[in-house]
């Protein structure tokens, strides 16, 4: 599977550069504006922010439309030629996303932390005390939840969107069907899954993680299955 | 002896058949020509042996094997889209495919893409209809397997180019391999084939060894084909 989620991130090439540019073109301007002005200007931040948010979406975006190309045009269909098995194909389109979303969190969470100590060193105080606090313990767990909440809704929609193109292909406005595949998939499993997990998963984050990932697994399993039993390319 | 063994396949879209209760056993070291008009199937008959289209009814086996995704360790498919990124040079789609095949040998592939004249550190966005071509055909010989298939690999190229992959293909036949290969090119075809299958809105209509043919009646390819189809 390794080879395979190294031809994934080939792919990726193309827009970690734009968002790399981007942030070039944002520290270019944070030193410029710092060092015209004596005073703190904390709105720079907000924009560092801003750019942050912006490279998610595009990030969330392009991922959904590299695997929506990947799945309709043939041009693009050579991980489907390989022997490997539609599980294996999907998961490493799905760990590709969710390694890259992560290393965008870290690079973007690391460059942001830097130029807040930069433009006001008295961050370093307040993130140093909570450091010691430990409550970054359970703020760990939050983002792990956070992270497995995205997992599944990736999962879900390449799911749906394999189910566009498995049975329903030949339908104009597919961006549309795909959409309402996946709120009738999303209707279906909280009706099967969610209710009955919710009483276990309540009582703990830990439980909820686990519930999570054992519903994307089950979603990119079928995916898998659909793509190897079903799907023609 | 045989390898590829079909039993009544039948691939429908909706209310079309691509294929319609094809039957047919392919044997080893023989070099199989899939003739037909467009929309005939031959494509789907391909694509369906790979593994990358799923059969309405009917039984495709490799070695006794039931074709899936794992069987495609003892095929080696050439479709007629690019399926590779252009925006890759030919050395890394070789990595890509020496990773992924474990019957893929670089330095096979090394050899024919000399013998094809093509360009190891360029990207693929850079070249010719002819020179994609002849890399599709080079990462499909490059491969060790029984089964070979080529989806129109003279298609819309130079004179050139066709006698490149042509001599290549003829170079690289093996007893132990079997080939097929669908073309409209009858007449650049006709003297690498050893067997023809002619289709017809799915159905197997004609099946002649072209040996035989020369011998017996005298016919070209090409008079055939007008015969087949009463053009």
């Amino acid at each position: 599977m390794f080879n395979l989620i190294k031809f994934e991130m080939l792919k990726r090439k193309k827009m970690f550069s734009i968002l790399g540019v981007l942030f070039l073109v944002m520290q270019a301007f944070i030193i410029y504006e710092t060092s015209i002005t004596s005073t703190i200007d904390i709105n720079i931040m907000g924009k560092g922010f801003l750019l942050i948010f912006i490279s998610y979406t595009v990030f969330i975006f392009s991922s959904i439309l590299t695997f929506s190309k990947d799945i309709n045009s043939t041009d693009r269909s050579l991980v489907f030629m390989t022997p490997y098995s539609g599980f294996t194909i999907i998961s490493s389109k799905f760990l590709t996303t969710i390694i890259l979303g992560i290393v965008l969190f870290l690079l973007s969470f690391m460059w942001f932390t830097a130029n807040a100590f930069y433009v006001d060193p008295q961050i370093k105080f307040s993130i140093l005390a909570y450091l010691e606090d430990n409550a970054y313990f359970s703020d760990i767990r939050i983002f792990i939840l956070a992270l497995a909440s995205i997992g599944s809704f990736f999962s879900l929609i390449f799911l749906s969107i394999i189910i566009t193109k498995t049975f329903l292909s030949k339908l104009k406005f597919k961006t549309l069907i795909v959409i309402i595949v996946m709120s009738i998939l999303s209707k279906i499993f909280n009706l099967i899954f969610w209710d009955n997990l919710n009483r276990f998963s309540s009582a703990s984050i830990g439980m909820s993680i686990v519930s999570i990932v054992f519903i994307t697994t089950l979603m990119l399993w079928i995916s898998g299955w659909l793509i190897d039993n079903k799907t023609d390319f | 002896m045989e390898n590829v063994i079909i039993n009544n396949l039948t691939k429908g879209y909706f209310k079309k058949r691509a294929l319609n209760n094809f039957s047919y056993s392919f044997k080893k070291g023989m070099v199989y020509g899939l003739i037909g008009p467009n929309g005939s199937g031959k494509t789907t008959l391909m694509k369906t042996i790979y593994g990358l289209v799923k059969p309405t009814s009917g039984k495709l086996s490799i070695n006794n094997d039931k074709i899936s995704f794992k069987t495609r360790k003892n095929i080696a498919f050439m479709p007629t889209e690019d399926v590779f990124m252009s925006s890759l040079t030919v050395s890394k789609v070789l990595n890509f495919y020496t990773d992924t095949f474990e019957d893929f040998s670089l330095e096979k592939a090394h050899k024919i893409l000399e013998n094809m004249k093509l360009p190891l550190n360029e990207k693929i966005e850079t070249f010719s209809t002819g020179m994609r071509m002849r890399l599709k055909v080079t990462l499909c010989l490059a491969r060790n397997v029984e089964f070979y298939m080529f989806d129109e690999p003279l298609n819309g190229i130079d004179v050139i180019s066709k006698d490149l992959i042509k001599n290549t293909i003829i170079s690289m036949t093996t007893e132990d391999s079997t080939i097929l290969i669908s073309s409209h090119a009858l007449n650049e075809m006709e003297l690498i084939l050893e067997q023809v299958l002619f289709l017809n809105e799915g159905t197997l209509i004609r099946d002649i060894n072209l040996e035989e043919l020369r011998d017996t009646e005298n016919k070209s390819l090409e008079s055939l084909y007008w015969e087949v189809y009463n053009v």
